[in-house]
């Protein structure tokens, strides 16, 4: 009983410079003189401190929590640590996205340094072309493509497609850039590029 | 350090526009609450700044949009005197004291919570969804000086994301135009203040002990502390939404209609952030319908009440989507198109009640997605049964919540096909 009481003593409704009353459950209630006396190093809060530390490492024992401590937060701590010091954007893009990045960069990179990149339409394979030929790496979509690097890129599934000036396919392990000379030409690359499905 | 400084200011300048809605609302709360969710109405405020400048196609330049941030702080904050005291009032009953028995959970969860951040701030936005949608929209309107810009049109056949609300986009610009490069660092100051709210919240209710363990079982929820690095519309979403069941729970105690009036507030902002919340909102109206029909207080005053709570997130769907969509953007998306045609088929309802039951729930994947959150629910709700056998009403509320996610994540995806198990996007 006596406890009840000391509870509703802290949460319950109190004045305030506002002059309203707070509602119970959610007031900003002053404390009582014996919680504001009380120490952080009473007997009872080094026995709840000892509990506390206790139920982490029981919480810690769980399979599923222990695995996503020791191989996803403590392996994150070790990177930050080694991060601290290469605050590089462009090193901490490839080191996130990968060949994803790298290779639109690559793409992006012959263009630029033919000074046409801002009027290219690129027709772009997908991902099972690229395996087929031997090229082992993830085509990311054009809108990601065109995140990454600005140069505009296009499938042959888009009805798009037939407006593109540029065409990139693969040889002998090589990227080949070819611009649009024919419509025929075109539409021949449209049409084998079709037969590859779309991976995002 | 100038990062470091960056981020307090702006969450300074968050702090004062939330806390003029605060003030504004009247809502008397304990500091360590009233502080966390100050700030992440802010966040939520500036979130919004940008999308109006667009609305009203003002060009998204760095003075444009800080100063309309200082603008909106200064609007919501008209209340000024009422603002100081309440401030003082706040200042004079703040304890930063933390109890050592509070140390252990509240170090582990700091430590969990620091590594994500660096993380979210560290690396650039990783989630296709956000590559291909919001952040290549913030990125080019940075340099477009506007949300409508190239990026419409570069392959809208096979994506959608370039048509998600524009919460991501507003903050990206804001933070991006702060200095971080990859903005993204926001969505920590999310996951840190909800933190705080949830913990202080908990102890209203729980000991110290059981909140931080409650806190450290929050965190370690993988699929969840994935989303407080990986900048996606989900975590956020998910706060909003929760702060909306608190308020409206807290409304059904106290009975101040400012409580409704925060909580169908706090609905639209979640309905802003993903607009399919609406129908999640629409599913929280029968709690209060109930309430007044259990107290027979009128049920044309509960009807009134429930107009009250969820107009506002049928206005931010119809601001969000029915007109930025359609009357703003050049591409078309036709959201009707991915309504479920035969809703009078109901298999597929309850095929994916089953699938989320025994898929995505109660497997080994859950147990990758959840950990033991789930089951650790079951085995408190199991005991309660068993040695309470009764439930307080805001134990049944939060339960009714709890089903309103259960059951409405299944009608969800009947409602909309696109939706299924693991996407919700394309």
């Amino acid at each position: 009983m006596k406890k009840k009481q000391s509870r509703a003593a802290k949460t319950g409704p109190v004045k305030t410079s506002t002059g309203k009353a707070d509602p119970p459950q959610t007031s900003s209630a002053k404390p009582t003189p014996a919680v504001a006396t009380r120490s952080a190093f009473s007997f009872k809060g080094v026995i709840l401190f000892f509990i506390s530390i206790i139920v982490v490492f029981i919480f810690f024992g769980f399979e599923r929590n222990k695995s996503m401590l020791t191989d996803r937060i403590v392996p994150y701590w070790d990177d930050f640590q080694e991060q601290q010091d290469k605050t590089e954007l462009e090193e901490r893009k490839v080191n996130r996205y990968g060949y994803d990045y790298m290779f639109p960069k690559t793409v992006a990179n012959f263009f630029e340094k033919k000074g046409i990149a801002g009027k290219v339409l690129l027709l772009v394979p997908t991902t099972d072309y690229f395996k087929e030929h031997g090229v082992d790496i993830h085509v990311v979509e054009p809108s990601v493509f065109y995140y990454f690097t600005g140069l505009k890129t296009v499938w042959a599934h888009s009805p798009k497609a037939v407006n593109a000036n540029w065409i990139l396919t693969v040889d002998k392990g090589q990227l080949i850039f070819d611009s649009v000379t024919s419509k025929a030409m075109l539409m021949q690359k449209i049409d084998s590029f079709k037969k590859y499905k779309i991976d995002l | 350090m100038s990062g470091i400084l960056t981020i307090l200011l702006l969450t300074i300048f968050q702090f004062i526009a939330g806390f003029g809605i605060v003030n504004l609302f009247n809502i008397q709360l304990k500091p360590g609450l009233t502080v966390s969710l100050s700030v992440l109405l802010g966040i939520a405020v500036f979130s919004i700044v940008p999308f109006l400048l667009q609305l009203a196609y003002v060009p998204l330049t760095q003075g444009s949009i800080f100063i309309s941030l200082l603008a909106a702080c200064i609007l919501l904050n008209l209340k000024f005197k009422s603002g100081l005291a309440r401030l003082k009032d706040l200042w004079a009953n703040a304890r930063f004291k933390i109890k050592l028995y509070e140390v252990p959970f509240l170090a582990m969860v700091l430590f969990i919570f620091f590594v994500s951040a660096w993380r979210a701030f560290y690396f650039p936005p990783l989630p296709r969804d956000a590559t291909s949608g919001p952040e290549a929209i913030a990125e080019y309107a940075i340099r477009e000086k506007t949300m409508i810009n190239s990026v419409f049109g570069v392959n809208d056949e096979v994506n959608n994301n370039v048509f998600k609300s524009p919460f991501i986009i507003s903050l990206q610009i804001i933070y991006k135009y702060a200095g971080f490069a990859f903005g993204q660092i926001w969505l920590s100051s999310v996951v840190g203040f909800f933190l705080i709210f949830l913990y202080h919240a908990l102890t209203q209710t729980v000991h110290k002990v059981f909140a931080g363990l409650l806190l450290l079982f929050f965190i370690m929820v993988p699929e969840m502390y994935a989303y407080t690095f990986m900048m996606l519309y989900d975590y956020s979403n998910a706060v909003f939404f929760f702060l909306s069941a608190w308020f409206l729970f807290a409304w059904f105690q106290n009975r101040q209609s400012n409580y409704l009036g925060m909580a169908a507030l706090l609905m639209a902002l979640a309905t802003y952030i993903r607009s399919e919340t609406l129908i999640l909102g629409c599913l929280m109206v029968p709690c209060i319908l109930w309430y007044y029909f259990k107290n027979k207080t009128g049920i044309v005053k509960g009807l009134i009440n429930s107009a009250i709570f969820i107009v506002p997130s049928v206005a931010a769907y119809i601001i969000s989507v029915s007109i930025y969509i359609n009357v703003y953007l050049p591409s078309k998306y036709d959201v009707g198109n991915l309504v479920n045609k035969k809703l009078g088929d109901l298999s597929p309802l309850f095929n994916r009640f089953s699938e989320i039951n025994s898929q995505l729930i109660f497997s080994e994947l859950g147990l990758g997605y959840y950990g033991y959150f789930i089951y650790f629910f079951l085995i408190l709700f199991a005991l309660e049964i068993v040695f309470k056998r009764k439930f307080n009403s805001t134990a049944r509320n939060w339960l009714y919540a709890v089903l309103v996610i259960y059951l409405g994540y299944p009608l969800l995806g009947y409602l909309l096909p696109l939706l299924d198990l693991n996407n919700s996007t394309k």
